[in-house]
């Protein structure tokens, strides 16, 4: 049997309308915990709170109450340097690729400023060989974002992220705004990539068949709560 | 197909955009046409030149923007018509429904003053009353409480109840045709269905719908004709349902099988760049049939049963 990956407990979060406002609960005792190497869904409408749990899990966003814990580690209350490198581990990949690059930089140097700032060498070799696994050439790196298509954004969002050598990957909306054929490609890739590094997802998505597709299991989030909705991998 | 006098009748229309350095062709000879009252879908790869019709529709292309061919939009000839009558035909006959709606909206007026804009630049209706005509649109579109929704800004409303304005919107300026651009582009269910609702009302008054989509569902549930486009080219085109379930050419198969209906079975390859076409058809080094004539021969399209097809197979 695999190890818990990621826990979140008890987690807790609102927001304030304004300085005066009523806060607004988002997230309500939400509770979750991810083994390594299998894939978890996370579905419910626009404004719900999915994307601002999977903000909480990778440790972009504090809770009100409760507590993150990667591999045993609290995300939140580590020391720096832990906190740095468990991290590392936890990537995001974000519903518009095209806005996650700098656009008046050359994609290489949207790569390379990720190696620099997470302190990672990499030979360029490496770097085209990540290209190669997500169906890239290196030529793409010489272009600006508006050159590329949103499938080769996320292709490459994608490689941006592999570099890092991340043991979990969130997957935010990660095919909402491409199409179909697309979408299907970018779907078999992660999942290829899944198998080949052992990665663990958690997929946030509308999609229901996109979740079903990809997850072994799936929380649907109501009113700011998780229930589970499939468990086809767990008992 | 009808043999009325169609409501938009585009023909060889051509459009590239010129660059410091390249000339990137987006449509090639594209022709179809709209009859009255019906809905046509234009499906296809993201950057295959569906927006960009609707943008020659409307003559909102850049500057560096060469068109070619012919869009006869009733009388009018689109490409020639003079500005001043064009801005009265955008908006006033031919409204547009862009992707985002939250985007579409100025964040700071309230739905009341974004409905009544248009109304006086078109002169639609006496200012006396505008107050009535406007709630009784947003009546229309499905807003219950319309005293409450009127003087609710953008950031206050749902992505469906933005929508649901947007509609309001193209609607009281009754245009004849519609263009739907990506209108549920990243949308969720509910929202999804908010938008196939505005779309049907707009069908219910007789007007005549563009929807411009990758949402082959959507294309299904609303469309009665479908284009089919790669690579800036139509491929496919032909009533919805002999197009979406007994599909001709190898791409048209290609999309249907990558839906969830059939297990994301992707299309292998990328869709050529623009500035690199290969000589042949077009979607030749993705498609598993293509021979050596497919690489090499340019291929025109045919009528095949009562259907268009561009592939050197029919």
């Amino acid at each position: 049997m695999s190890s818990v990956l990621i826990e979140g407990k008890n987690i807790y979060k609102g927001y304030r309308n304004g300085l005066i406002g009523r806060k607004q609960i988002i997230l309500h005792d939400c509770s979750i915990r991810v083994y390594t190497g299998e894939t978890v869904g996370i579905c419910g409408s626009s404004g719900s709170g999915k994307s601002t749990l999977g903000r909480i899990l990778a440790g972009l966003e504090m809770p009100d109450h409760g507590e993150v814990l990667f591999e045993g580690v609290n995300l939140f209350h580590a020391t720096q340097n832990t906190k740095k490198t468990t991290r590392r581990k936890i990537q995001v990949l974000f519903q518009d690729p095209g806005g996650s690059f700098n656009p008046v930089r050359k994609l290489e140097d949207s790569m390379k400023r990720v190696l620099m700032l997470s302190g990672v060498t990499k030979p360029r070799e490496e770097i085209d060989d990540v290209l190669r696994k997500v169906g890239l050439h290196a030529e793409i790196l010489s272009r600006y974002p508006h050159e590329i298509s949103g499938g080769q954004a996320q292709r490459l969002a994608l490689a941006r992220i592999l570099i890092t050598r991340p043991e979990l990957i969130i997957l935010d909306e990660p095919t909402s705004g491409l199409d179909v054929s697309v979408q299907a490609q970018i779907l078999w890739l992660l999942k290829a990539l899944k198998n080949e590094r052992t990665l663990t997802y958690i997929l946030i998505s509308h999609d229901i068949d996109v979740l079903s597709f990809m997850s072994e299991r799936i929380f649907t989030m109501q009113e700011g709560s998780l229930y589970m909705i499939k468990n086809a991998g767990r008992g | 197909m009808s043999n009325k006098e169609p409501i938009l009748d585009i023909r060889e229309l051509s459009i590239s955009f010129h660059n410091h350095n390249d000339i990137i062709p987006a449509v090639s000879g594209c022709s179809f046409s709209l009859q009255k009252g019906t809905c046509t879908a234009i499906i296809g790869e993201s950057g295959c030149g569906k927006s960009i019709i609707a943008h020659a529709i409307l003559r909102i292309l850049p500057n560096n923007a060469r068109i070619s061919g012919n869009i006869k939009f009733k009388s009018y000839d689109l490409l020639h018509v003079k500005p001043p009558k064009m801005e009265n035909i955008r908006g006033r006959e031919i409204g547009i429904m862009f992707q985002s709606p939250d985007r579409a909206l100025n964040p700071i007026s309230a739905l009341f003053r974004q409905v009544q804009e248009p109304l006086i630049t078109h002169q639609i209706v006496p200012i006396t009353e505008h107050h009535t005509y406007i709630h009784t649109m947003l009546k229309k579109v499905g807003f219950s409480d319309t005293g409450k929704a009127a003087y609710l800004y953008p950031c206050q409303c749902s992505g469906g109840m933005n929508q649901r304005a947007i509609t309001a919107i193209v609607l009281s300026l009754k245009p004849d045709l519609v263009i739907a651009d990506e209108p549920t582009k990243g949308l969720d269910s509910e929202r999804i269905s908010d938008v196939q609702n505005c779309i049907q009302k707009i069908l219910a008054e007789k007007r005549t719908v563009l929807l411009i989509t990758h949402d082959i569902r959507l294309a299904k549930s609303l469309a009665q004709e479908t284009v089919v486009m790669y690579a800036g080219q139509i491929i496919e085109s032909g009533p919805t349902d002999e197009i979406l379930y007994s599909p001709l050419h190898p791409y048209t198969k290609g999309l249907i099988q990558s839906t969830p209906e059939y297990g994301f079975q992707p299309i292998p390859g990328f869709a050529p760049p623009l500035t690199n076409l290969p000589p042949g058809c077009r979607f030749a080094p993705r498609c598993t049939d293509a021979s050596e004539m497919c690489y090499l021969q340019h291929v025109e399209p045919v009528l095949h049963n009562g259907r268009m097809i561009r592939c050197h197979r029919y």
